[in-house]
């Protein structure tokens, strides 16, 4: 069925109205964490923990993606709860977490016996006691083991759902994707950064990562890949961004660990209108971006004055792939297409 | 049991020949504490009643420990009880540097007498750096009371020297030691220092324009003229890091690693990860509870936490957010309310908030809604979940909803 | 203060710095407006060159100078531009063969680009001097820009091809953008780059493949191309030919001066200002406004900001020293105001007392008086650097780290704005 949609997302809210087709039940995403591997550009192969999309939970059909899957919640009039089933075929417990979003079947946090694997209590600190360490913020998925984790009222807007178990670790492996809560606007590109050192991943996988192991936390991380979307460049193509005339979304998600400056040249300042999916009050009009680890950005390239392919970087400069001098890393270009002939049927109403 | 990684430095080793040379050679110093009749003396994280206070603080060395069980040597502020003869403060305060040093609570309006004691480092028989203290963020500043070395006089050790603030402005400040300040701070001279705004001793229901209706006992951040800066307990949030390698070269009398310094023990009020949910004081090798704040937020379900964030680290930035699930509201900025000179609000909500190094902020977490349980503030910078080579540590503590 | 490590530090240079500064810097040529290039049109050569550091050491760079001089300069020389203007700016590459091409982005502006060969980023100049690349822009909104090699940057921005960009606006040469609120009295650069020494050693040796971009880490931080206490030194001082630009902010009590901050490099500096807070007017050439017209009338007051890689940010700051609680001018009761000083603390007597001379370190900003314009006894030996008696406020990298140049202490990301007492005259 055809019907008219406000998008009451946090960069817009009720200021942009489209039309869309169709609509979905209840959001369900069964995903598996896994390891895999991935290749960079110069021929490297890392091993790394992704997550699939699968058909069913334990279905297994799906493929390990770093990042994981976008997962969409549209937040109609239905659809407000977002539900994960996890299915962990990695060696070790994981779970999921979502800054800014609230999980309302949490049954944990899990803590162990200092950093032992011991867990000594679920949900709340035992009484006095002062060594036990946080492993996961929410309830663990067991390896081998399936388990559901529930986020009614989700906020709209652009997150990150990542490992909630040893995140410094299990992050750096790869578990992480987005997340949009409200409807994909049309004209919009997914622009999702992180790192990859590859000490960490060879050393997890390789079972020297751990107390007294040669690799006992993530304090000597020192990226060498520096990737958009999961590559780098050259591997990394420009991305179709919309047309000339057209107001473009760009979102801006960061898992790595690292601060990175996205920049883009010979276009107008980009109006920045929300982080962590929080609408600014005021949009801010800059050329760069300042997306911290963890961090969401949504901006507005407001009609681009031309066609052509525009390079979009990181202006701190991680344009190597592991110290190679060929151009390599946190690179792209956003494709802008011809004007369209025709007048948009919407528009975004945003300051100057 | 804590592992003493220091092998048998005693404070006995070297204090007896710093001292004998401060009293026997030179010219004489003087530990002279500068306080007006009238005033009253101030304790650590106590704000204190008349319009005119006074504090002794030390500067000098000391031990802590890290969250994975490294004793790591540091410089620092320690406070005098108020009482102590000055004459007898040298014999009396070494070694008895806190981290973070002593938290300066003041009413606004409040002056200050500030008198910093330079106690010497007793582990460093070849070091005679003066110390000084450097009010951060302090509004039209005069050199003679804002610490820089370069264009004031600082103390050298044995003696001391006052300074004198009036708190006009309310709001979460730090200071710190400005004396070689990329040494003397990585070493810890670093506290807190709070301004209590005078819209906490408004009458008891006075109405503000937009109908807030003040009672009396409310604590609010700044003087907002609106009660958006309202809170029920507040919390300090102090973001420091120790770089090992640095603080052992200054142990055992190296050159100090300036071009390599990194900080590998990130923390949170001087602590890391869980000893930052240690309610007690962690006592050092002497017994001294030299890490006396821990940073184990607590609240009931409803209350707005004041979170004063500051951020200290000499070669870091670090973000901070929370599990809580509702947004941090950041309502001032180097101890300034989020509003420009025209009066717009600037305040803005963020689930995760970068600070760097000298940046200060006010965050308020609205727990309404939250259910009870115990929830994280942590760092999104996650290498900085460590204790320097232990996982699961570093930049993160917990926070409880009853 | 001195021990193992800072013995090696050459006392002399230091000294000789500081003297150097009282000489010809304070006293003659620390300039009210920024210095730079005028005009439409800038023919840019890249080359090599090499930089004095504050400890004494020497690096190559590469960097963009005019092609009618005979050197690079480090920054690139700053470009003063009139809004609304054309402008043309050419590039001709001089740089080692093993260099490469070179180009110049301009982030904010929107740039045609011609001639040269077509590179990543934007059209580039190779080696050889007849290959020029030319780019035209309109200078089209008033506000602190950069301009950096597009060509491979991860390596040429850090080997020193960087410079700062101002478009003045149609309102007059003492605003910042076309709104009265963004007036100034005074205005200076802080152009903030780092160094990674191992680099400009790899290439200086012809090492090109020991270069690794991705091991970055920086020991040497510059403020428009020169560390403490080099940036007090005057500007174009020919002891330091290839680094023109100094740091010196001064100005009287009262007055409003505008700093232009640009992240040069590929780190973010927390820039903190003693003395007072500064109003943060304008990110990336733009005001903070809530809609057209408005002026900076979202501005906000800190004391310290990141300034973050590829980032401009523009802040006023004022003093005054009402409120202190004492009479900072030392004024006995009966005695006139000093102009603009605060009525509710004439008289006050001074608070404290200062301890004896001997308990105390006397630094070498210090007047021997805590009074603006004051003098006192100084102990001997004092360098006495203060001449007016004015008061010295630093302004630095917060991350402290960075007031380092490649190990030693004092340098790197720090400068002293100087307040000076009434009646001093400043150029």
């Amino acid at each position: 069925m055809l019907k008219i949609k406000c998008l009451v997302a946090g960069f817009m809210a009720a200021a942009l109205c489209l039309v869309l087709v169709g609509t979905s039940s209840a959001v369900v995403y069964n995903l598996r964490a896994e390891a895999t591997t991935v290749t960079m550009p110069d021929g490297t192969v890392i091993p790394v923990w992704g997550y699939a999309l699968d058909s069913a939970p334990g279905a297994g059909d799906g493929q390990i993606m770093v990042p994981g899957p976008l997962l969409t919640v549209p937040l109609d009039e239905t659809d407000t709860t977002l539900t994960i089933n996890l299915t962990n075929k990695l060696p070790r417990p994981t779970s999921i977490d979502i800054v800014g979003q609230v999980m309302t079947n949490n049954l944990g946090p899990v803590w162990t016996d200092g950093l032992s694997d011991s867990v000594i209590s679920s949900g709340f600190r035992p009484p006095d006691n002062y060594t036990a360490r946080m492993r996961s913020f929410a309830h663990e998925t067991s390896p081998n083991g399936t388990q559901t984790y529930e986020w009614t009222n989700v906020r709209p807007g652009s997150y990150i759902y990542k490992s909630g178990t040893n995140p410094a670790m299990q992050v750096a492996m790869g578990l992480y994707g987005g997340l949009i809560g409200g409807s994909r606007y049309s004209k919009e590109v997914i622009l999702f950064f992180s790192e990859i050192d590859p000490v960490i991943n060879n050393a997890v996988a390789n079972g020297n990562y751990g107390p007294g192991l040669p690799v006992s936390s993530l304090i000597d991380y020192h990226p060498k890949y520096f990737l958009i979307n999961g590559k780098a460049y050259p591997a990394l193509q420009p991305l179709i961004a919309g047309h000339a005339n057209q107001n473009i979304l760009l979102r801006f998600f960061n898992a790595g660990l690292e601060t990175h400056v996205p920049t883009l040249l010979n276009m107008p300042h980009m109006s920045i209108v929300a982080e962590d999916g929080i609408r600014f009050r005021y949009p801010k009009r800059q050329v760069t971006i300042e997306l911290v680890a963890g961090k969401t950005v949504d901006a507005v390239l407001q009609q681009p004055h031309a066609q052509g392919q525009f390079s979009l970087y990181d202006r701190r400069l991680n344009l190597t792939n592991a110290g190679s001098a060929t151009p390599g890393g946190m690179l792209t270009a956003l494709q802008i297409q011809e004007p369209l002939v025709l007048v948009p049927t919407y528009q975004l109403l945003l300051l100057d | 049991m804590r592992s003493k990684a220091r092998g048998k430095w005693t404070c006995l080793v070297s204090i007896v020949p710093i001292l004998l040379l401060l009293l026997a050679a030179g010219p004489a110093r003087a530990v002279l504490t500068q306080c007006p009749p009238g005033a009253t003396w101030i304790s650590p994280g106590q704000a204190g009643t008349g319009n005119v206070v006074c504090m002794h603080i030390t500067g000098g060395d000391g031990f802590t420990y890290m969250g994975d069980g490294y004793e790591q040597y540091l410089l620092s502020f320690g406070h005098v009880t108020p009482g102590v003869p000055d004459a007898q403060v040298l014999a009396n305060y070494t070694l008895k540097a806190t981290f973070p040093a002593p938290t300066i609570v003041l009413k606004e309006g409040q002056e200050l007498y500030l008198t910093m004691t330079n106690v010497g480092m007793t582990m460093r028989p070849d070091l005679f750096d003066p110390h000084s203290v450097h009010w951060h963020g302090f509004k039209n500043a005069a050199p003679i009371f804002d610490g820089l070395p370069e264009p004031s006089p600082t103390a050298n050790m044995g003696a001391s020297f006052t300074y004198y603030y009036k708190a006009r402005h309310p709001g979460t400040f730090f200071y710190h030691c400005h004396v070689e300040a990329a040494e003397h701070m990585q070493m810890g001279m670093i506290g807190n220092l709070w301004v209590l705004p005078a819209q906490n001793e408004l009458p008891d229901s006075t109405v503000f324009p937009n109908g807030f209706i003040h009672i009396q006992g409310n604590k609010y951040a700044y003087n907002d003229g609106d009660g958006s800066t309202y809170y029920d307990r507040e919390f300090a949030v102090q973001l420091t890091g120790f770089d090992p390698a640095f603080h052992d070269a200054s142990l055992f009398v190296q050159p100090l690693p300036f071009a390599a310094m990194e900080d590998k023990y990130p923390m949170i009020n001087g602590r890391g990860y869980p000893d930052t949910i240690n309610p007690n004081p962690i006592l050092n090798r002497d017994g001294f509870a030299a890490q006396p704040m821990h940073a184990r937020i607590s609240a009931n379900a409803g209350e707005k936490i004041l979170l004063r964030v500051s951020n200290i680290s000499t070669t870091d930035f670090f973000t901070i957010t929370t599990t809580l699930g509702v947004p941090m509201k950041v309502v001032g900025n180097g101890a300034q309310i989020l509003r420009s000179p025209t009066g717009q609000d600037l305040s803005y909500e963020t689930f995760i908030l970068n600070t760097a190094g000298g940046e200060h902020y006010d965050v308020i977490l609205n727990t309404a809604g939250v259910p009870q349980g115990t929830y994280f503030l942590y760092t999104t910078d996650l290498k900085f979940l460590s204790n320097n080579q232990q996982e699961r540590g570093g930049l993160m503590t917990e926070i409880v909803i009853n | 203060m001195a021990k193992y490590l800072k013995i090696e530090i050459p006392g002399t240079l230091l000294a000789a710095a500081v003297l150097l500064l009282m000489v010809v810097g304070i006293a003659g040529n620390a300039a009210a407006t920024i210095v730079g290039e005028t005009g439409t049109s800038f023919n840019l050569v890249a080359r090599t060159g090499n930089i004095i550091t504050s400890d004494g050491d020497s690096f190559l760079m590469w960097g963009y100078g005019l092609e009618s001089g005979t050197s690079m300069q480090y920054p690139g020389p700053t470009l003063i531009l009139q809004e609304g203007q054309t402008i043309t700016v050419t590039l001709k590459n001089e740089l080692p063969a093993a260099a490469g091409n070179v180009s110049i982005v301009f982030p904010g502006q929107i740039v045609t680009a011609s001639g040269g060969a077509q590179g990543l980023l934007t059209r580039e100049a190779v080696p050889g001097s007849a290959n020029a690349v030319t780019y035209t822009f309109v200078a089209k909104e008033p506000g602190t820009y950069m301009y950096h090699s597009g060509t491979r940057p991860d390596l040429q921005v850090e080997m020193g091809l960087v410079g700062a960009i101002i478009i003045r606006p149609k309102l007059g040469a003492k605003y910042a953008y076309n709104h009265a609120n963004t007036r100034f009295d005074r205005e200076f650069l802080y152009l903030l780059t780092e160094m990674d020494p191992r680099i400009h050693r790899a290439i200086a040796f012809g090492q090109y493949n020991l270069v690794d971009t991705s091991n970055y880490f920086a020991t040497n931080w510059f403020i428009n191309g020169r560390n403490f206490p080099d940036v007090m030194q005057a500007n174009y001082v020919a002891t330091l030919p290839n680094q023109p630009y100094n740091c010196q902010p001064r100005m009287l009590p009262g007055e409003t001066v505008l700093l232009r901050f640009i992240g040069g490099g590929r780190d973010p500096h927390p820039m903190h200002e003693h003395g007072n807070d500064f109003s943060v007017l304008a990110v990336d050439g733009r005001m903070l406004q809530s809609a057209p017209g408005k002026g900076a009338d979202l501005a906000w007051m800190a004391n310290t900001i990141r300034v973050l890689p590829g980032q401009t940010v523009d802040v006023t700051w004022t003093w005054t020293g009402a409120g202190i609680g004492w009479d900072i001018y030392g004024h006995l009761p009966g005695q006139q105001l000093a102009p603009g000083e605060d009525p509710a603390d004439h008289a006050k007597p001074f608070p404290v007392v200062i301890p004896p001379r001997d308990e105390l370190t006397f630094g070498q900003f210090y007047s021997g008086s805590p009074f603006l314009g004051g003098m006192g006894e100084l102990p001997t030996g004092h360098p006495g650097f203060n001449a007016y008696g004015g008061f010295f406020y630093m302004w630095h990298s917060h991350t402290e780290k960075e007031l380092t140049s490649n190990d030693i202490w004092p340098g790197g990301l720090v400068s002293f704005m100087i307040v000076e007492p009434p009646g001093t005259p400043i150029p």
